[in-house]
């Protein structure tokens, strides 16, 4: 079920209804509405995998449970072994097996062996790598004891598949959002309000901003050696604007859906486009999954505690699978190396923590610096962008030399798009980009309305929700589902 | 809560008001479809993909004929000939009638295909296919899942495409001569790559049989081959050299089927692209196509 969709729209006040209608807020009964909601919202898409959702659930809630019960730190070693090769070896099954099987048989073939059979084809269900994070940072803090094993099943299990978040993130962290179905929720006006105002404004990046820069976006990349370098280019800022709408859209959407049914979830995007670096941009861009990495992986291989040499490693490593986190695919892993050789200067010179707080703070506009800062860091960011969203290396290789020596200069020009349709796209990412630098200072972009009275909030929900109505196009799927 | 929910309510009965309110002005500014997909059967159809949507207008078409037509073409993608396309004219076609006029556009596109897996068939994960009516109005499960441009176009009365009641897609495009040299240099490249895949199709001949057979039934079925570039032509050839044949043959199965080729004719007309016309050579085939039809009835009659 997507979030842009019919049924979500009679799905979400269904489920708002009866979960505030129970007696008591009784949150037993609270949670199993939420997971047998969760469930629902998931099997829409494909029933069959539900069993993979709630094996990987029971899994964890089990070895969790022998995890509380034994002190001998051999059989801890087990149990979490156990939860690493499940979890681990499903993902791998479905997401990787196909793309390792290839590689495996061309670099046999390559010398000069042809090895036999073929492989299989395998469906990617939807989410799988949000919720097996998720699940997987329970056990593991379970495992060193910075959090108690769940004994409430129901609510472990409405943890895991918690429906705002489960198939794009934020990847929550189990000592966040667990404790937080041990607790009753009461709702407040405030919190509703912002619900719905974080769902309007996601809604309005993901169904404006990113559908409307997402058809110019397929028409380019999918004809690029008919375009000049000028139109290729203007391809290329788009897809980031597409990526960036669709994914932190649903990120917004997801948080506001949470505060409507009383959760908190932490912030994922933090104005990444304002970054001054690439060591900032990573701080700003999909930040649940990149302090999962920093505390799951970058941190136990040692960090940066074990002298500059390891640190670096530790750093390719990271974005290494960071890459290959995203897909299996060789542009995913490539495109993790590009930002490893981008961000390996500001660590070798030890300036990748130079940035932490927001751009011009307290001020209208950035100084000439930070605004160059801010043009190169895009720049590098945007292209590449471009080997994320090319089907191959060789397509984004031809995608990236042809920017730059095919009439970099001449006017840009789609075929099949309209004036009117070209505005609409320019002037929603101008509408976001002001949106967000004017609110950059906040956890979100629309929280100076938020203070002010509530009919003007309420009026700037209608009004994205007459942008969303007015200027919104076909149902399109997020991107992210498919990682 | 209840303050909460009193102003939600608010919120979405005024986005509601919005949306009805967009909704009861003229969508064919805002898609290609709706019109054909939403409204009752109707008793004379043109049937085929855009060319036909484009190129054979109901208006020109219904004047010269004194009765009234609706255009049902899609699109390559939507309603090549085939099963979907063959079940939802079944559904479209007024059924109490017997005395209906129905031009159905013919080309090689239009009966070909990758492969003869008619489960791979591009239309069958098209609207055409999933939608569950075709003769609603108004059709909700398009407006909300396929409707193409955004309804702002509704409110601007501005749109390169505007789709008539009637079905006919009035598209108004740069006329220069560099604008449209540009467009058929990128459709001509589209169609002949698209035409080294595609091979004819025994399903979606017998698809065309069928839906002729039904039409057969029901009033006096055409075929036309509308004109396309010199260009288009060459890849037409190419792709299907023995087109007029099989045309000719399927003719002979049904004896009151008539059919023209209007191809010797291609020179005459204007496209937007090589291969649609544009709406004033569409307006001048589609007066050619009436007088052959009146034509050929009245030669039927007098049999």
């Amino acid at each position: 079920m997507l979030f842009n969709s019919l049924d979500f729209a009679v799905f979400l006040p269904l489920v708002f209804f009866a979960y505030w209608a129970i007696p008591g807020s009784r949150i037993r009964w609270q949670n199993a509405l939420l997971l047998a909601a969760s469930y629902v919202f998931y099997g829409w898409w494909d029933w069959r995998f539900l069993a993979l959702l709630a094996g990987s659930s029971a899994v964890d809630y089990l070895v969790g449970r022998a995890l509380g019960r034994t002190q001998d730190p051999g059989r801890r070693r087990v149990w979490l072994g156990l939860s690493l090769l499940v979890n681990l070896g499903v993902l791998f099954t479905f997401k990787y097996f196909g793309f390792f099987a290839d590689a495996f048989a061309s670099a046999f073939t390559f010398l000069g062996y042809r090895p036999g059979g073929s492989t299989l084809s395998i469906v990617l269900p939807v989410g799988i790598s949000f919720y097996t994070f998720q699940t997987l940072s329970y056990t593991i803090d379970v495992y060193r004891r910075t959090l108690p094993p769940a004994r409430d099943a129901v609510a472990f299990f409405a943890f895991v598949g918690f429906f705002p978040q489960l198939v794009a993130g934020p990847i929550e962290r189990a000592g966040q959002l667990l404790p937080q179905f041990g607790h009753r929720r009461v709702f407040s006006y405030a919190d509703g309000l912002l619900g719905v105002q974080l769902f309007c404004w996601g809604l309005f990046k993901k169904v404006v901003v990113a559908d409307s820069c997402g058809r110019i976006v397929d028409l380019v990349f999918a004809d690029y050696s008919d375009y000049s370098g000028s139109t290729l280019l203007l391809g290329a800022v788009l897809f980031s604007f597409q990526i960036y709408g669709d994914f932190s859209g649903y990120s917004d959407m997801a948080l506001g859906t949470a505060r409507l049914f009383g959760f908190r979830l932490q912030t994922n995007f933090a104005y990444p486009y304002f970054a001054r670096d690439i060591g900032e941009f990573w701080r700003r861009w999909h930040i649940s999954l990149t302090r999962w990495f920093r505390d799951y992986l970058y941190i136990p291989l040692g960090g940066s505690r074990m002298g500059l040499r390891i640190t670096v490693r530790n750093v390719f490593v990271v974005f290494l699978v960071s890459g290959l986190w995203h897909g299996a695919n060789w542009t995913f892993i490539v495109w993790g190396l590009i930002h490893f050789v981008l961000y390996l200067p500001l660590l070798l010179r030890g300036r990748n923590r130079r940035f932490l707080g927001p751009a011009a703070p307290g001020r209208w506009w950035p100084g000439p610096v930070d605004t160059i800062r801010m043009g190169l860091a895009f720049g590098a960011v945007t292209l590449a962008w471009v080997v994320f969203r090319s089907p191959t290396l060789g397509a984004a290789a031809a995608y990236l030399t042809r920017i730059f020596t095919t009439d970099p200069f001449a006017v840009p020009y789609v075929y099949g798009v309209g004036k009117v349709q070209a505005a609409l796209c320019l002037l929603s990412v101008g509408a976001l980009l002001l949106t967000e630098w004017l609110g950059r200072e906040g956890d979100y972009p629309l929280l100076p309305v938020r203070s002010c009275r509530p009919r003007i909030a309420w009026a700037v929900c209608f009004l994205l929700a007459v942008a969303v109505l007015l200027l919104g196009q076909q149902e399109q799927a997020f991107i992210y589902f498919q990682f | 809560m209840q303050r909460f929910l009193l102003h939600l309510l608010f919120f979405l009965l005024a986005v509601a008001a919005v949306a009805g309110a967009v909704f009861s002005l003229d969508v064919g500014y805002a898609d290609p479809y709706y019109y054909r997909i939403s409204g009752p059967p109707a008793p004379n159809l043109v049937l085929g993909t855009s060319k036909a949507g484009q190129g054979i207008r109901p208006d020109v078409l219904g004047a010269a004929l004194d009765r009234e037509f609706l255009n049902f073409s899609f699109s390559l993608s939507v309603s090549p000939y085939g099963s979907t396309y063959a079940r939802r004219i079944a559904e479209k076609l007024r059924a109490s009638d017997h005395g209906g006029v129905f031009v159905l556009a013919v080309d090689p596109w239009g009966i070909a295909a990758v492969g003869s897996d008619t489960s791979a068939f591009p239309e069958r994960t098209a609207f055409l296919e999933q939608l569950p009516s075709v003769t609603a109005r108004p059709n909700l499960p398009y407006l909300v899942h396929y409707l193409e441009r955004p309804y702002l176009n509704i409110l601007l009365r501005q749109s390169p495409a505007v789709l008539h009641r009637d079905g006919w897609l009035e598209v108004r495009l740069g006329a220069g001569e560099a604008a449209t040299a540009r467009r058929t240099a990128f459709t001509l490249a589209g169609y002949r790559s698209l035409g080294a895949t595609l091979g004819v199709s025994t399903a979606r001949l017998e698809s065309l049989a069928d839906i002729i057979s039904l039409l057969d039934r029901h009033g006096r079925v055409y075929l036309v081959r509308l004109p396309v570039s010199t260009e288009m032509m060459a890849i037409e050839e190419s792709l299907m050299p023995d087109f007029s044949d099989r045309i000719g043959g399927l003719v002979d199965r049904f004896p009151g089927v008539q059919y023209l080729d209007m191809s010797p004719d291609n020179g005459s007309y204007t496209y937007h692209d090589g291969l649609h016309l544009t709406p004033d050579s569409g307006a001048r085939s589609t007066r050619r196509i009436a007088e052959w039809i009146r034509a050929s009835a009245t030669q039927l009659r007098g049999r």
